[in-house]
């Protein structure tokens, strides 16, 4: 089953706009409200064998697709279609932070970014070798998770005095015990195969104000991939994520000592709840020194993730530069203290 | 007459550039116990002028033997009492090296003893650091080396400021290079590892203040310990102790003594 939205004034071909929010038709200027775009300008075409293959409705050609896309453009005519069939039932996303950044300003955004590389190679800095810059929206698990947690530490608090020509350290012993409800809201995991873990963890935090239930127009013009892994099978990896804040907070709960050892940690962690969300990113693939870099901007907030390649010349040279300034800079106070010029 | 006029005439005429030299020549090498030679004496007391001079601080050497029976430290403080030495005027900035032969080897005292500016810039700690570089020459008999050293060491400790230690690594350059190289590599070693970007979450990004809370809490006492140490006096980090005090005509002094 293909969406395409069509301008009821012009019959061409509607995408998201980023700026206004909105349906905006390229041909004519059309804007259309999301929430009140009609259903009868959304068009849907049903093929015999969904799973296999979809024609565009505009010209007929097949839209390449692969088993996780759910949003995409015709190759040919440049139509925003959207594969309904894999959006709904079990795979329907609950919510969608649409982009509010526009290509021509992601790639703005990126050439001053690269621009800015105190490390990056002389050449890869004029960004002219951008090979592709793709908008597409990420499925994540984002879960609200309450966490049970009961501590046992042994706390000591050392003193130290003087009496005669004695230093007395004493140190006492407590025995810590905590019972906490530490609970977490929206806390997001990247659900797609093809994304790099570590690279999505970096582009948060996204602003979940801009939070809008799903509807398939948000994505007209974007690409768009199902989940590949169920919010049971990212469970672990949520946990995971969140174990760090668990011991920043239980830290923060046992003051006053000089120092604490945990011999007990329990946390219970149970999901509270669990929304599969689209959240928009920038993909840039950048050739350079016959190398694909791939970087990832965070399609709200313009934050850019990813390794631009190491100029060890330049590393060098920072790197003499401030040793050799701090070098300097203590051999002046040095010598002004007295001490020698070697 | 007249030749004779003419002579005492001359004799004045003389005498007004040999007297004032007389009054002015000052005496930095007291050796009443006569252990340099004249040569090494009139020596010293050149390198002593110049390097009072430079500093502008009387630079003293003190002998003594058996003949006086004082310690070395009020034989000291008595000499600065009674003649009153010091580069801006009478009981000024002195430094005094103070060499008793009165015991046998091994158990012969040195005492060095900073005056004013001198008390300032060899304080009690500068001095048992003199004393102990001193040590080694004196113990072989190598009086003159030693006094050299002396020298050195005072100009070298006149020309840094009393907050930091001469001889300690905070004035030494492999030290400075150290820290620049640590400094550097740290700093660019951050910048290559957050190339990729930042995580920018923590752990109240995600957190549900409202239902977090600590449901119940207990620090209950169980038991101490005490252990106690003795408190090293501070003999100034060697073999030099002692410490500084006050002569009897109430001028304070630092100091620091040993034995060669
Ligand atoms: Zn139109
Ligand atoms: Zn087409």
């Amino acid at each position: 089953m293909l969406v395409h939205y069509k301008c009821p004034n012009c019959g061409a071909d509607m995408k998201f706009d980023s700026a206004s929010g909105h349906l905006a038709c390229e041909s004519c200027g059309h804007e259309e409200h999301i929430d009140t775009f009609d259903d009868v300008n959304i068009t849907q075409s049903f093929e015999e064998d969904e799973a296999k293959e979809y024609h565009c409705e505009n010209c007929g050609a097949v839209v390449l697709t692969d088993a996780d896309t759910t949003a995409t453009s015709c190759s040919f005519c440049g139509a925003g279609v959207v594969l309904a069939d894999r959006l709904s039932g079990e795979l329907a996303p609950a919510k969608v932070i649409p982009f509010t950044i526009s290509k021509e300003e992601a790639m703005q955004a990126f050439k001053k970014w690269c621009k800015n590389g105190r490390l990056t190679p002389k050449g890869f800095m004029t960004a002219d070798r951008v090979k592709n810059i793709t908008g597409m929206y990420v499925p994540f698990w984002m879960y609200d998770l309450d966490n049970d947690v009961e501590v046992k530490a042994t706390g000591t608090k050392v003193r130290t005095y003087r009496r005669g020509d004695y230093r007395y350290t004493e140190t006492k012993y407590y025995r810590v015990r905590r019972d906490i409800d530490i609970s977490y809201l929206k806390v997001p995991v990247d659900a797609s195969e093809k994304m790099d873990d570590e690279l999505m963890d970096k582009l948060e935090p996204y602003d979940y104000n801009k939070l809008e239930g799903f509807k398939t127009p948000y994505l007209a013009g974007y690409l768009a991939e199902k989940y590949n892994y169920t919010d049971d099978e990212l469970f672990d990896r949520v946990k995971a994520k969140i174990r760090g804040f668990l011991d920043t907070y239980i830290g923060s709960t046992v003051r006053g000592y000089t120092s604490v050892n945990y011999e007990q940690k329990n946390i219970r962690t149970k999901k509270a709840k669990s929304y599969y969300v689209l959240l928009p990113v920038w993909m840039v693939y950048y050739d350079f020194d016959k190398q694909e870099h791939t970087f990832a901007m965070n399609g709200q907030s313009g934050k850019i993730v990813g390794k631009p390649p190491l100029s060890y010349s330049k590393a060098a040279l920072w790197f003499s530069g401030i040793a050799g300034g701090s070098f300097v800079l203590f051999k002046t106070i040095a010598i002004m203290l007295g001490g020698d010029i070697l | 007459m007249r030749k004779y006029l003419i002579t005492a005439i001359f004799l004045l005429f003389i005498s007004l550039f040999i007297v004032p030299g007389v009054f002015a020549e000052k005496q930095y090498i007291y050796d009443d116990a006569n252990i340099f030679t004249d040569n090494e004496r009139t020596d010293l007391e050149n390198r002593a002028a110049e390097y009072s001079e430079e500093n502008e601080i009387d630079i003293l050497i003190l002998t003594k033997d058996e003949s006086d029976g004082r310690d070395i430290e009020p034989y000291i403080e008595d000499f600065y009492d009674e003649q009153g030495p010091g580069y801006d005027g009478d009981h000024g900035d002195t430094v005094i090296l103070g060499l008793d032969f009165s015991g046998g080897p091994g158990d012969r005292d040195l005492y060095v003893a900073g005056f004013y500016a001198g008390e300032k810039y060899v304080d009690n700690k500068r001095a048992a650091q003199i004393v102990d570089q001193l040590i080694p020459d004196l113990s072989v008999n190598d009086y003159y080396d030693a006094s050299l050293l002396y020298f050195e060491k005072v100009d070298k400790y006149m020309g840094v400021s009393p907050i930091v230690n001469p001889d300690g690594f905070l004035l030494q350059t492999w030290f400075h290079l150290l820290v620049a190289v640590i400094i550097g590599a740290a700093i660019v070693g951050s910048m290559i590892f957050n190339m990729g970007g930042r995580v920018t979450t923590n752990a109240s990004t995600y957190l549900d203040a409202n239902n977090s809370r600590v449901k119940s809490k207990s620090d209950r006492y169980l038991r101490q310990t005490v252990t106690k140490t003795k408190i090293q006096k501070n003999t100034g980090g060697g073999r030099g102790g002692g410490g500084g005090g006050m002569t009897r005509g109430g001028h304070s002094h630092s100091g620091a003594r040993g034995k060669f």
